[in-house]
């Protein structure tokens, strides 16, 4: 024993994270084929090269999109419809405004959900260590997913390419996280468009599989109204440094 | 000592012929190696864990144990932080840092981690099962008002959503989503990211000369007592190998270190550089003193053999008492140089003075006043050891056993050893006598007036002196930590969301249940204590091992989604029947399996935290009301106000407030008052022996000089502001131990004070060299030890050749 006081809670850093939980219980081994193809092959420089030119990142942008959850327990898929607000600069919004109206704002170190009654949670980095984990990672992922950021992608996932010919300009994007956590949330995923991003694809262990479709891109810059829409958070945020 | 047998121990000593003391030092000396030898052979080793020398505070055997456990888990637990500037980069130094430590050194280190998944996993492999017995307070509220509805909802919103963590698996084992909140809640609030298995975050932003940058956090856990100087040493010698090559690879990549083995590693340094730095140079400066004043080589080997003879005493005595030797004994004995030399000053100058005589008759000459200063040298340094305080005790017997070795050698071995003849030594003698004429003929007042003056002037010094005095226990001044060290650790603090401090809470009960409600009860209190900032966070194990009441409970109270709802929320959520009857029967199967203690903290999960809990022993034979009952330790961490706090709990009979550093600093306290106590019995006692020998008038002014001398060490301390510690007086017991010895030597010699007077200079001189030195040690312990010394010997000095103002004038008994 020191004098001093000791460092550190002997048990501190029991680090919890959500995303371990549904996984320790699956029920098979991952059964997903049709993109064992894709995931064979990874991409070399380039080929991503040549699918960032395609691409043109943009800072922002906003459209609709439409949501297939297929979880194997449930009788049917889950089918809902919104619109996403993404930028850069301030985060993401993903409002989901059928069949019940959520919307969930992601920015860095926060997550805003705001539930069908209109109930405000705000969970902050600094409060959860597993909140954290995955309000810090998902504004990047989603930011550079959506803006088909490929050097941001790349730092997290490990990629793989198909289709990506100068006839057909369609382009298959199979992402592989690096993180040994985040690849236990969302083993694989894929990304398809062409000009733009049109289907994300996200799979986990126990062939649960959600198909998101993204239309109506527009990359204009953010107008007044979009930017008001990030406010229930910054309310928030300025309610708490009070 | 009475005179006869006095007298009767001198005619028996003045039979033996030199060769024959030789004889019997020469045994003695052997026989004190061979003894050495074997102690170091059955494992006597050196001690540096700074508590090992506070005394042990008398608590209950629970509480002991507990106090132990604590100690176990965190004293040999270290961390480190590799900071980068670039987040990439922290979190592969810090991945190839922990590679190294697992692959150079398993035999060293244990449980090297940084974010620990597999315990999270291992907590959800526990929990799992358990989850009908688990709601966190929300869910509970929600559930009693029969918001089941509610809560369908709001899984229904979860499983829309595809960032969500809901998944077939959960939902179909748990449809409303209760289990993670309740996992979550066992997590502890913290600032960390995970990175790639790595726990990262920003270093803190209040540090202005650092550039900005992340620091990725190593752990792991010494398989040995950091406090062992060999496992001290394999330890920080791997851990500078793993670093070497994490910079060889990552050469912009720094590190921070906390934990105790950096601090003892310091207190180890330090103490080795005093021991040699203030060892070597006290010792030159006697050599050099011996040689001026006798311009020989052979006093010069008969100081050397004196002092070796004295050290290999002093070790060998505490190694048969102790089984070790402690480094800050060492420190302190150091210092047993100055006054195993005065015996061998002593004997010269009384040579020098009456060069006639041969080296036998000398010793035999002297040695009613050296018996005589061993006797209260001994008796001082024995009421040290009177004191319950093992560092203290040890202090004392290598001094008193240092002692002893210097007397006995020059009994026994002087008389042939240094009986060549000396070189004249006459104009050394002169400057002695000069200074002694000079101090009692100018340093005395003349006239009454200035007497009074003087008088006056002395008074007041006290005065103002001992009502300045205050004092200060805290025994964190007995460990200097540098400040690089602290420092790093202070950031790692930051960084980890504060610390545990050496305060905590014990909770006891007769039973398990007893205990888990208890922590229950107290969680709120402690989360209202950490809202009123009287403390920074706290750990129990109450969330981990809920009540077997209210697992009941809740239940309980999930007996409405189970039993009586189920149908309606798997048709809200839309899942498949089959799964229906399974789930209900897995709810069914459940009921009143609990969590208990034994199982939890025997799993994987709970082996971390099985140190926090306290069983009955199973041998409780001995002490059986005390330790017979189950406790669990609520660890506290950056405590404001800890009179508040401990405040809070006062009046629960089954929480304690263990503070081992408060209590042993209240007994530093305590033995300082009991030291100083002990210093008048001391002073009497001396009194007493003294006028058995000289009469009461000249023993009462024989021991004012060292009283006087005490009385204005602790004015001039008083004066610097230099709170009193227990150091301050035991280092006045040894002025009192010093000053008798000058007074002797002064009573003894009557009026031939040439030979006397030159002895206490040079004895003051080195006395002086090698505690003046010890005030400048880094350690305020043994500064203050050495500051006393400083002071308390200078008076002292000054004050005992007006001892010869007395003697003159007193008949010989």
């Amino acid at each position: 024993m020191m004098l001093t006081r000791y460092p550190f809670r002997c048990c501190q850093l029991i680090s919890m994270c959500l995303i371990i939980i549904g996984n320790t219980l699956s029920f098979s081994a991952h059964s997903e084929s049709n993109f064992e193809a894709l995931f064979a092959h990874n991409a070399s420089p380039s080929e991503l090269t040549q699918l960032s030119k395609q691409l043109a990142p943009s800072a922002q942008a906003k459209g609709l999109f439409t949501q297939y959850r297929l979880l194997k327990v449930l009788k049917k898929p889950l089918v809902s419809q919104g619109s996403f607000v993404f930028s850069k600069q301030h985060g993401v919004i993903w409002q989901q405004l059928s069949p019940f109206e959520t919307t969930l704002i992601l920015q860095a170190g926060r997550l805003t959900q705001i539930d069908s009654q209109g109930q405000v949670q705000v969970s902050d980095a600094q409060q959860s260590a597993s909140a954290n984990q995955l309000s810090q990672l998902m504004p990047i992922l989603l930011n550079a997913l959506l803006s088909g950021d490929l050097p941001t992608l790349k730092q997290h996932f490990e990629l793989s390419l198909q289709n990506t010919t100068s006839t057909n300009t369609q382009w298959q994007l199979g992402l592989t996280p690096i993180d040994p956590l985040v690849k236990k949330a969302m083993p694989r995923l894929v990304l398809m468009g062409e000009q733009h991003i049109q289907t994300l694809i996200l799979f986990s262990d126990n062939q649960d599989r959600s198909r998101i479709e993204f239309t109506a891109i527009n990359e204009a810059p953010l107008t007044e109204l979009d930017l008001a829409r990030f406010s229930p958070a910054i309310e928030d945020s300025a309610r708490a440094a009070q | 000592m009475s005179e006869k047998s006095h007298l009767a121990a001198l005619s028996f000593l003045a039979k033996l012929t030199a060769t024959k003391k030789l004889t019997i030092w020469l045994i003695l000396l052997f026989t004190t190696l061979a003894l050495g030898i074997l102690q170091w052979q059955s494992g006597a080793k050196i001690q540096t864990d700074i508590l090992a020398m506070l005394p042990k505070v008398s608590e209950n055997p629970l509480t002991q144990r507990a106090i132990a456990q604590v100690e176990q888990q965190l004293a040999n637990r270290f961390y480190i932080g590799v900071v980068s500037a670039d987040q990439n980069t922290a979190v592969s130094a810090a991945t190839m840092l922990m590679q190294q430590l697992k692959s150079t050194s398993s035999a060293v280190f244990t449980d090297i981690s940084s974010a620990d998944i597999s315990q999270a996993e291992a907590l959800n492999a526990f929990y799992f099962p358990y989850r009908f017995n688990l709601l966190t307070d929300k869910q509970q509220q929600q559930l009693t008002q029969q918001q089941w509805q509610q809560l369908t909802q709001a899984s229904l919103q979860q499983l829309y959503s595809a960032f969500s963590y809901a998944n077939s698996a959960l939902i179909s084992h748990d449809p409303l989503l209760l289990y993670p909140d309740n996992l979550l809640a066992l997590a502890p609030k913290q600032a960390l990211s995970i990175d790639n298995g790595v726990l990262i975050t920003r270093l803190p932003s209040s540090d202005a000369e650092a550039a900005p940058g992340f620091v990725a956090i190593v752990m792991a856990t010494g398989l040995q007592s950091a406090f062992s100087p060999d496992a001290q040493q394999s330890q920080l010698a791997a851990l500078e190998l793993a670093k070497k090559t994490v910079t060889s690879n990552f050469p912009e990549v720094d590190f921070l270190h906390a934990g105790a083995l950096f601090h003892a590693a310091a207190a180890t340094d330090n103490a080795k550089k005093e021991v040699s730095s203030i060892g070597l140079i006290s010792l030159i400066g006697v050599i050099a003193l011996v040689w001026f004043a006798f311009r020989s080589v052979i006093p010069l080997m008969i100081a050397m053999v004196t002092l070796s003879c004295s050290l290999l005493f002093a070790v060998v005595l505490t190694l048969v008492v102790f089984g070790e030797l402690h480094l800050l004994t060492l420190v302190f004995g150091t210092s047993l140089i100055g006054i195993a030399i005065d015996y061998c000053f002593h004997f010269y100058c009384e040579r020098l003075n009456n060069p006639q005589y041969d080296a036998n008759h000398t010793s035999l000459a002297i040695l009613p006043a050296i018996s005589l200063a061993l006797l209260t040298s001994i008796i001082a340094y024995g009421s040290l050891g009177l004191a319950p305080f093992p560092g203290m005790q040890q202090v004392a017997i290598f001094c008193a056993a240092g002692l002893l070795g210097a007397y006995l050698t020059l009994v026994f071995a002087y008389p042939a050893l240094a009986s060549a003849k000396l070189n004249s030594g006459q104009r050394q003698l002169e400057l002695a006598d000069q200074y002694q004429g000079f101090m009692l003929k100018r340093a005395v007042p003349s006239s009454r007036f200035s007497a009074g003056l003087l008088l006056l002037g002395c008074m007041v010094f006290i005065g103002i002196g001992l009502s300045q005095l205050s004092s200060d226990d805290d025994i964190r001044q007995l460990q200097h930590t540098p400040p690089a060290i602290q420092q790093q650790e202070d950031t790692l603090r930051t960084v980890l969301s504060g610390g545990t401090d050496n305060q905590f809470l014990l909770i006891k009960g007769q039973s398990e249940e007893d205990v888990k409600q208890e922590l229950e009860q107290i969680e709120p209190i402690l989360e209202l204590a950490e809202q009123q900032q009287l403390l920074g966070n706290h750990f129990s194990l109450s969330r981990f091992l809920p009540s077997e009441k209210t697992q009941a409970t809740n239940y309980q109270l999930q007996q409405q989604i189970y039993q009586q709802h189920l149908g309606e929320i798997f048709e809200l959520l839309g899942i498949e029947d089959s799964i229906k009857q399974p789930l209900a029967d897995e709810f069914t199967a459940a009921k009143a399996r609990y969590i208990k203690a034994d199982n939890f903290l025997r799993s994987a999960a709970g082996q971390q935290l099985s140190s926090m809990w306290l069983m009955p022993q199973q041998d409780s034979d001995l002490d059986s009301d005390l330790d017979s009952g189950y406790a669990s330790i609520v660890l506290l961490g950056g405590i404001k106000q800890l009179d508040k706090l401990s405040a809070l709990f006062q009046d629960n009979p089954n929480v304690d407030l263990v503070d081992k550093v408060g209590e042993i600093s209240k007994l530093m306290g305590l033995y300082r008052q009991l030291t100083l106590g002990l210093l008048v019995i001391a002073l009497l006692a001396a009194v007493c022996i003294f006028t058995l020998r000289f009469g009461i008038r000249l023993a009462s002014i024989m021991v004012s000089v060292p009283a006087l001398a005490a009385i204005l060490t602790l004015s001039t301390l008083g004066i610097m502001l230099a709170p009193l510690t227990l150091f301050h007086a035991l280092a006045l017991i040894l002025v009192f131990g010093i000053g008798i010895d000058y007074c002797l030597f002064f009573a003894e010699a009557d009026q031939k004070t040439r030979g006397v007077m030159m002895a206490v200079l040079m004895s003051a001189i080195s006395t002086l060299l090698a505690f003046g030195l010890l005030a400048f040690s880094q350690t305020p312990a043994i500064s203050a030890f050495g500051l006393t010394l400083l002071i308390g010997i200078s008076f002292t000095f000054l004050l005992s050749p007006f001892i010869q103002i007395f003697t003159r004038k007193t008949p010989q008994c």
